[in-house]
């Protein structure tokens, strides 16, 4: 009888003791792929996909030899691993990330890309990583070189939440550099208005880009717990509110989740995967999600 | 319900501070940090709301653990409801029954007084006659009429013995507890000094809510007090010894220049209608005067008796005259048993010598049983086999009779091989026991062949050798004293007969036979006498103070008066003199220091009464503050579990109730 995936995984709180991102994005793919390899519809590197006929210019390396010796032809053996894809990881670090129990949404995200790192590296997939908060902080251009996962890995040990928002700007400055096609995966909390998320994802996406927006969340932000009357500080503009304890049990929780519906259908225009994350869930969905989002593109 | 201490009820003020937290604690809203400020209405909280008291049972508990600490440090306390509604107060009256009240007019005026008080004092109060001296004797009560207190006033009359006030004042607290209303003591004394007790807490008690002292001395008083001894070495002559101590009562209106007057006072020394020796004496008040009167010719007749007495008259005439028997320096008589054994030869002889020495002691040494021994002998020395199980009965029997009995071992050495050429010495010694052992020098003591005594379960041994064999033991007799002592006394099984030690050893056991059979010589008016059994006893008028049922068990009897008693026995006739105590005679009156400090409580208590306008009973603030009143029920007893009860209760609901957010965020 097989254990289900989820309970294979760590919890983000046990996973934060592991201290080191590589570890934590080890422990958390080899989870999710261990239950995997046995399904047809999911491949990684090294995995067979097709034969296809020898053209001028392939590499002889991948030439099926025991194919020409039964049939005299030439084939080429093609495995998932080499769709040769660029994934870049764009990983919003504004001061709003800082929030959250049992973990930050910002240890989250960070072991989401480092986990998403990791398993596109297995697939041999070029890595990009960048950075933002009001402005773009660090980005790493997509590359095949074996140390492009150690460098995002360093970079994103290091990442520590920043100041405000401001994604409309940061993916402006990113779209110049990504050229490449390939995936685009933004790691956020979305606290910007939806159509300007859509206006700010739309010409990656028109660009050839596929996007995957994972919308990393924390339970107290969707459904305040506050019994009494609070000053409420907003950790970017540090700027408190009070707030009455009714309207976060009924105002404040519709206008949220109306937002992040508004966010997920922004997405679903511009054609972009969503997802959402929460603080206090593995990642073994997010993985799963990522995968079919790979799958259905095809990449 | 009424106050100690009202005051402290300003502690109640506290009461606004739980009040006004749960009030306006809400004012100042929690600050939290919340990701986004975007989605968000800014509240202004409503008036209504900000004024709302919260959290109201914690508040109840605060504002009781509050009422409690403050009512806690005022002392509430309650007056016990009075059973004996219809008397008002209940009256002691006591009077001084001790021998100082005999001096000149001092017991007609405290019966004149305690009279007067009985018709003076109201018909609703209840009175009581006590009389003290060395103890406190309810007299009568006005419970059938008062003509029955007076009767027994009447009755009463002054005695020999001494008073303690202090015994008085507790024994009359004890009395005043018997009573719900309050009890009023007079006291009628002649406020003597020498009756104040050691420790002048002693004094006060609590249960008396009012007092008054009366004081019998008017007039500046005089006495001294005789006292003598006489002694013969010989038998011809006789030493007398007198002293002398000079006291007075100077009441404060009389003249103090008396104090230090000169006075002339004659000693004459009778007997009979014979006068021995006289001589005159100036003395003044405090002095202490001791003369010695040596070589006086002892009259002639069996046990003469000597009168010592002082001429002139002074305040108590009790204490004028003395009656002296002529107490002789004689050996101790002891007999020692001894049988046909030759061996006991050189233990015969080593004892008479050890118990001769200092002419302590006569031995005479009888052949046969203890039934054989004169009836006047109360020692014996005795030669038993101890390897047995049981000493012989006749001992036993002889020890029965409030005798001491000494037995050592006669057994028969069974082997001379045996014997240690080295010997052990003296091992454990017990300190402990009145034959004072360990101040004896054992250093020298060898012991060479020990014999197997048999000791029994009650045995308590006194002495040990190195190697734990037994040498002296007390044996445990139901009257009389049983020595064991396990060595042959030949001189050849130990050294013990040869060493000073062995000297030391028997005096100290002499010393230990006489101390538990004495009769004492003289005994203080009052003192208890300890009887043995079978012995008779006369008083100064030569009548019988024993009758036939007492004269058979073993008790004691106290003699209040003084005088020449005769002790008559089996074994002979002793005299006993009765004295009067020294201490009693001395008239010197309490210092106004003492007696302020006496009557300070007592004012205190009647001005604490006075000042609260309430109908609750005068009491002692000390004993309230203790919470140790009769007539008050003090409530903290209920109010501290309850406060800690509340508090713990605060705490524990407090910390629950609260919403505090721990996780940081």
């Amino acid at each position: 009888m097989s254990t289900p995936i989820s309970n294979r995984l760590l919890k983000p709180d046990v996973l934060a003791r592991l201290g080191s991102l590589e570890l934590i994005a080890r422990t958390v793919v080899d989870g999710v792929t261990t239950g995997l390899h046995r399904s047809p519809h999911f491949g990684f590197s090294q995995e067979f996909a097709e034969y296809r006929a020898y053209n001028e210019g392939d590499d002889l390396r991948y030439v099926d030899w025991n194919v020409y010796a039964r049939t005299d032809r030439t084939y080429i053996k093609r495995f998932q691993g080499e769709t040769n894809t660029a994934v870049t990881l764009l990983l919003d670090a504004s001061a709003s990330m800082g929030f959250g129990t049992p973990i930050s949404k910002l240890d989250q995200a960070l072991y989401l890309c480092a986990s998403l790192a990791y398993m596109a590296r297995k697939q041999h997939d070029a890595l990009g990583l960048g950075i933002f908060d009001e402005q773009v902080r660090n980005f790493l251009a997509p590359s095949s070189r074996p140390d492009s996962m150690v460098r995002a890995m360093a970079l994103l040990e290091r990442t520590e939440a920043g100041s405000g928002t401001d994604i409309l700007n940061a993916l402006e400055s990113l779209r110049a550099s990504m050229t490449r096609r390939g995936l685009v995966i933004v790691v956020s909390d979305a606290y910007a208005n939806a159509d300007d998320l859509m206006s700010a994802l739309q010409p990656l996406a028109h660009g050839g880009q596929d996007v995957a927006f994972f919308h990393v969340l924390d339970k107290e932000e969707i459904e305040p717990s506050l019994s009494r009357i609070s000053a409420l500080k907003d950790l970017e503009t540090e700027e408190s509110v009070i707030v009455d304890p009714a309207f976060l049990q009924n105002g404040y929780r519709a206008k949220f989740q109306a937002h992040c519906e508004s966010v997920k259908n922004a997405c679903q225009r511009i054609g972009a995967d969503y997802s959402q994350v929460l603080t206090s869930d593995p990642l073994d969905s997010a993985l799963q999600s990522y995968l079919r989002f790979r799958e259905r593109r095809g990449r | 319900m009424s106050l100690l201490f009202p005051a402290y009820l300003i502690g109640l003020a506290g009461l606004f501070l739980p009040w006004l937290l749960h009030r306006f604690s809400d004012q100042q809203p929690e600050e939290q940090l919340f990701p986004s400020r975007q989605f968000l209405e800014p509240t202004a909280p409503p008036v209504s709301r900000k004024r709302a008291l919260k959290h109201w049972l914690l508040l109840a508990l605060r504002v009781l653990s509050i009422l409690l600490l403050s009512f806690l440090f005022a002392q509430p306390w309650l007056s016990k409801t009075v059973d004996n509604a219809q008397a008002d107060v209940h009256h002691l009256i006591s009077i001084d029954q001790s021998l100082s009240m005999r001096a000149d007019g001092r017991w007609a005026r405290a019966v004149e007084r305690a009279d007067a008080l009985i018709g003076e004092l109201p018909d609703s109060d209840t009175i009581e006659l006590v009389a003290f001296a060395r103890d406190v004797n309810r007299i009568a009560d006005d419970s059938e009429s008062v003509n029955t207190l007076r009767f027994a006033l009447k009755a009463l009359e002054p005695l020999y013995t001494s008073a303690d006030y202090g015994v008085m004042m507790q024994r009359l607290n004890q009395v005043a507890g018997e009573y719900s209303q309050p009890v009023k003591v007079w006291l009628i004394s002649d406020q003597q000094q020498s009756s104040l007790p050691a420790q002048l807490n002693a004094l006060y008690a609590p249960e008396v809510s009012l007092w008054d002292q009366y004081s019998v001395v008017q007039d500046a008083q005089e006495n001294v007090h005789l006292s003598a001894s006489a002694q013969s070495d010989d038998g011809a002559n006789v030493r007398v010894s007198v002293q002398l101590r000079a006291s007075s009562a100077q009441p404060d209106s009389s003249d103090s220049a008396q104090e230090n007057a000169l006075t002339t006072h004659t000693i004459q020394v009778r007997s009979d209608d014979q006068l021995l020796v006289e001589e005159t004496l100036s003395m003044q008040s405090g002095d202490v005067i001791s003369r010695v009167f040596d070589d006086l010719v002892i009259p002639p007749g069996e046990n003469p008796v000597l009168r010592v007495s002082l001429l002139e008259v002074d305040a108590l005439s009790e204490d004028n005259e003395v009656s002296l028997t002529i107490d002789q320096t004689n050996p101790t008589p002891v007999v020692l048993l001894q049988s046909e054994r030759t061996s006991q030869d050189g233990a015969a002889v080593f004892l008479t010598t050890a118990l001769e020495t200092d002419s302590l002691a006569s031995v005479q040494a009888i052949a046969g049983t203890a039934e054989r021994v004169p009836p006047e002998t109360v020692h014996i020395l005795a030669a038993q086999d101890l390897t047995l199980p049981s000493i012989a009965l006749d001992v036993l029997q002889f020890v029965d009779t409030d005798a001491n009995a000494m037995v050592f071992d006669d057994s028969i050495s069974e082997s001379t091989s045996n014997v240690d050429i080295q010997g052990v010495g003296v091992g454990l010694v017990d300190e402990s026991h009145p034959l004072g052992l360990g101040q004896i020098d054992w250093f020298g003591a060898r012991f060479y062949d020990v014999g197997a005594m048999m000791l029994q379960e009650d045995d308590r041994v006194l002495l040990e050798t190195d190697d734990r064999q037994p040498l002296l033991v007390e044996r445990s007799t139901q009257r009389g004293t049983l020595l064991l002592l396990n060595d042959r006394l030949d001189g050849l099984s130990s050294n013990l007969p040869l060493q000073p030690a062995f000297v030391s050893l028997m005096q100290a056991v002499l010393a230990y036979f006489d101390a538990s059979t004495a009769i004492p010589d003289q005994l203080i008016a009052g003192s208890r006498l300890s009887l043995p059994a079978n012995v008779q006893l006369f008083d100064p008028d030569n009548k019988s103070l024993l009758a036939l049922a007492d004269n058979a068990r073993i008790g004691g009897i106290a003699l209040d008066r003084p005088g020449l008693y005769k002790v008559v026995s089996a074994r002979g006739e002793q005299s006993l003199r009765v004295l009067l105590d020294s201490g009693e005679t001395d008239l010197s009156l309490i210092s106004g220091d003492a007696m302020e400090a006496w009557n300070a409580r007592y004012e205190d208590a009647e001005i604490a009464t006075s000042n609260e306008e309430t109908n609750d009973l005068p009491v002692d603030p000390l004993l309230v503050m203790q919470g140790d009143d009769v007539n008050r029920y003090s409530l903290w007893f209920w109010l501290l579990p309850l406060l800690v009860m509340a508090m713990l209760t605060e705490s524990v609901f407090a910390n629950r109730r609260l919403d505090v957010r721990r996780d940081g965020s």
